[in-house]
């Protein structure tokens, strides 16, 4: 018996061991290219250190105090617009289309499916290079055909009425197919009996999709803009190339922004405390929304 | 006598080959990388660089990007252990940063070694990209004079004259003041029915280099240069702040705030906008009949009022090259006397001075011949450790003015403290 015991807890010893070994080399990669540098950013968000002039003393919560007194409040609200609007339009055109790619017998539904989800194979660099173009107030084709309906020509990205929204065109137009995947992939993998069972009861096209589709889709659905909603925070790389932040500060997002204190301004420090409270915030909504989810 | 003529020769063939063998050996098996930006200069380069990769067996790479990408490019590299790139080209207004930040080597050994003759150079171009606190760090590469370029069969049409004398009272003259040069450019933008300016409003430098002709030609500056304390929010820069917002809402072309100096000359190409204030080395481009609808319609004078903006470019070796004597052998050659004409005559700015007084050069680019007054008339952002800072913070005192409609004076008045701070503790500025 005791032998028996003595064996079995060497045998333990030797698989918790085993399980260490195993996961070292995860762990010590994790380590180095996550935590690692977190931390750092961490250490630098409290410190004094513009490039040009080395590393400083330390700042304590200066550079939180700075950013937070200087433009976070107007770069957060911009972002906020940002998010909203992107999401929400994302969302139900992407759901709207995923319904229509989801009828039965729909012809030619896989050249509708390639079609829509083009965007997603092109970099965002091109996509944002294309669109300039097109919006361009000398040279785009938009002012040309606004033009042929008696509008006169505008600036788009540098009119500071038009810029956010002309952003946000741009925005769901990259942007929707991915939803529009996700959405898609999540009604076909949905179980048609309730549906059917819903239609045998005399359901309409409506009743069905409030109160079968819906809750069904419900978890995906919550995926989705979770994901979606994590990637509009940090909008940076559409805003770097059709409006640089401008004009003014319009389209400055929080990500934007700590991208000029760190590589305008060389303000790493600064750079390092925007970063880390976008990263608070992003990881707030995210405990958010998986709550939420979980209550559902 | 024969012995010694023969020796003679010999030591004549082997002190002219030494050099180029020198020359030879320091290049070889060693790349060049350059970082550019996508203008004439730099095309003209490239047009002529295989001279000098044939005669030190060597490639030159350029790698040529849009301006705004190229400081964040240069950054990291300059703070790694070795550089990716073994020549720099550095803006004016990195001038004080590269050199607090210790990025780029002394080259007053090399210069004195191999004698270089920098008296080539407009003096200010070497006080604005050569020298920092009496040390030689570059060597001038080309200068951005900026200028009025102005459609010239427009304001010399007769018709276009006696209406001009029917509204001024005067006869046809190029601006002289800013006040004037406001007046006139929306007054033609109506009377020919299209944009009177082309302007460039997009955040951050394009915005910065033109609203700056406005602030030195009304006699503002940043600072005063002497106690370093900001002058942004005087009564100069008020007004030239002032006239540069009401242009660009009552005469430019549309989408000027977004607009940046490609755009402008995308707008002059077209015909579309009779003024601008910009970069003369737009005029090659615009004298390109493949794209440009006002090929020799175009004209430069200097702008209007007291002093325009300068800014230039200068070659330097980063602190941390891989190869020093390689970066400097391109230096040498790039800047020789018969390699800056061949890139003058293919349509660069030439920052020596000599090319100017040229017969076959003027003839090529007679808009040239104002160049030298341009230069006279105008300075740099000052050269402080924190000046690529100092263009970020004056464009967001432009963003507010222009887009967010802050008064010129509250916008520049709450600037003070930002560009106070810039200079605080500056090792540049003592």
């Amino acid at each position: 018996m005791t032998v028996t015991t003595t064996l079995n807890h060497q045998a333990g010893k030797r698989r918790n061991w085993a399980q260490y070994v195993f996961l070292a080399p995860t762990a010590i990669v994790l380590t180095l290219v996550v935590a690692a540098p977190l931390l750092y950013s961490v250490y630098l968000s409290f410190q004094t250190y513009i490039i040009t002039y080395g590393m400083g003393d330390f700042a304590g919560f200066g550079n939180y105090q700075s950013v937070l007194a200087d433009d976070f409040g107007s770069v957060s609200w911009v972002t906020l617009k940002l998010t909203f609007l992107c999401v929400t339009i994302e969302f139900f055109v992407a759901f709207g289309l995923a319904l229509l790619l989801n009828q039965p017998h729909l012809p030619g539904r896989q050249f509708y499916l390639i079609i829509l989800l083009t965007p997603i194979l092109m970099t965002p660099v091109a996509i944002a290079l294309m669109f300039r173009l097109m919006f361009n107030p000398s040279l785009g084709i938009v002012n040309w055909l606004i033009g042929g309906l008696g509008i006169p020509p505008q600036g788009w990205f540098g009119d500071p009425h038009l810029a956010l929204g002309t952003v946000v065109f741009v925005d769901v137009w990259t942007e929707t197919s991915m939803m529009l995947l996700m959405l898609y992939a999540g009604l076909k993998s949905m179980p048609m009996e309730p549906v059917e069972a819903a239609r045998i009861d005399g359901a309409n096209r409506f009743h069905i999709l409030r109160y079968v589709v819906w809750p069904l889709m419900r978890p995906v659905i919550m995926v989705t803009l979770l994901i979606r909603m994590i990637a509009a925070l940090k909008s940076y790389d559409l805003i770097y190339m059709l409006t640089q932040g401008g004009p003014g500060k319009e389209t400055e997002t929080i990500s934007f922004y700590a991208y000029r204190l760190g590589f305008r301004f060389l303000d790493i420090g600064q750079a390092a405390a925007v970063s880390f409270i976008l990263l608070i915030v992003v990881i707030a909504l995210t405990l958010f929304l998986l709550r939420v989810m979980r209550e559902n | 006598m024969k012995l010694g003529g023969l020796t003679t020769i010999l030591a004549l063939m082997l002190g002219t080959a030494a050099p180029a063998l020198a020359a030879g050996d320091v290049c070889k098996g060693s790349d060049i990388n350059i970082l550019m930006e996508t203008v004439p200069d730099t095309d003209a380069l490239s047009s002529i660089k295989g001279e000098f990769e044939k005669a030190h067996d060597t490639k030159v790479n350029i790698e040529a990007v849009n301006y705004s990408l190229m400081h964040e490019k240069l950054v990291p590299s300059l703070t790694a252990s070795t550089s990716s790139y073994d020549v720099l080209i550095v803006d004016s207004y990195w001038v004080g940063e590269f050199k607090t930040a210790g990025w780029i080597q002394d080259l007053d050994s090399l210069i004195a070694r191999d004698k270089v003759d920098t008296s080539v150079y407009f003096p200010s171009l070497m006080a604005l990209n050569g020298k920092v606190q009496g040390k030689t760090y570059m060597l001038p590469f080309w200068h951005y004079a900026m200028g009025i370029l102005y459609r010239k069969d427009i304001v010399e049409d007769p018709a276009f004259q006696a209406a001009y004398k029917a509204e001024f009272k005067r006869d046809w003259r190029v601006p002289a003041t800013l006040e004037e040069f406001d007046e006139v450019v929306k007054w033609s933008g109506k009377y020919k029915n299209m944009s009177g300016i082309a302007m460039a409003g997009q955040r951050s430098d394009p915005v910065v280099m033109e609203a700056t002709n406005y602030l030195f030609g009304e006699g503002g500056d940043f600072y005063d240069r002497k106690t370093w304390k900001p002058t942004i929010a005087s009564p100069e820069a008020v007004k030239a702040v002032s006239i540069y917002a009401d242009l660009i809402r009552n005469a430019a072309q549309p989408g000027a705030l977004g607009a940046n100096f490609d755009d402008v000359a995308n707008t002059l190409k077209q015909g579309k906008a009779i003024f601008a204030i910009s970069y003369l080395f737009l005029y090659p481009t615009l004298q390109d009949p493949k794209d440009s609808t006002v090929v020799d319609k175009m004209m430069f004078a200097p702008v209007p009022g007291k002093d325009s903006f300068l800014g230039a470019w200068g070659w330097a070796i980063p602190s941390n090259a891989k190869n020093t004597g390689c970066s400097w052998e391109f230096i040498k050659w790039v800047e020789s006397k018969d390699v800056a004409y061949k890139r003058a005559m293919a349509g660069g700015q030439p920052s020596q001075s000599w090319i100017y007084k040229d017969p076959a050069f003027i003839k090529k680019w007679p808009v040239m011949a104002q160049v030298g007054t341009a230069l006279d008339h105008s300075k740099g952002l000052p050269i402080m450790s924190r000046s690529t800072q100092l263009v970020e913070t004056f464009a967001e005192v432009m963003g507010s003015v222009l887009a967010d409609n802050v008064a010129p004076k509250d916008a520049l008045e709450a600037s003070e403290g930002k560009f106070g701070a810039l200079v605080k503790g500056d090792p540049l500025l003592k």
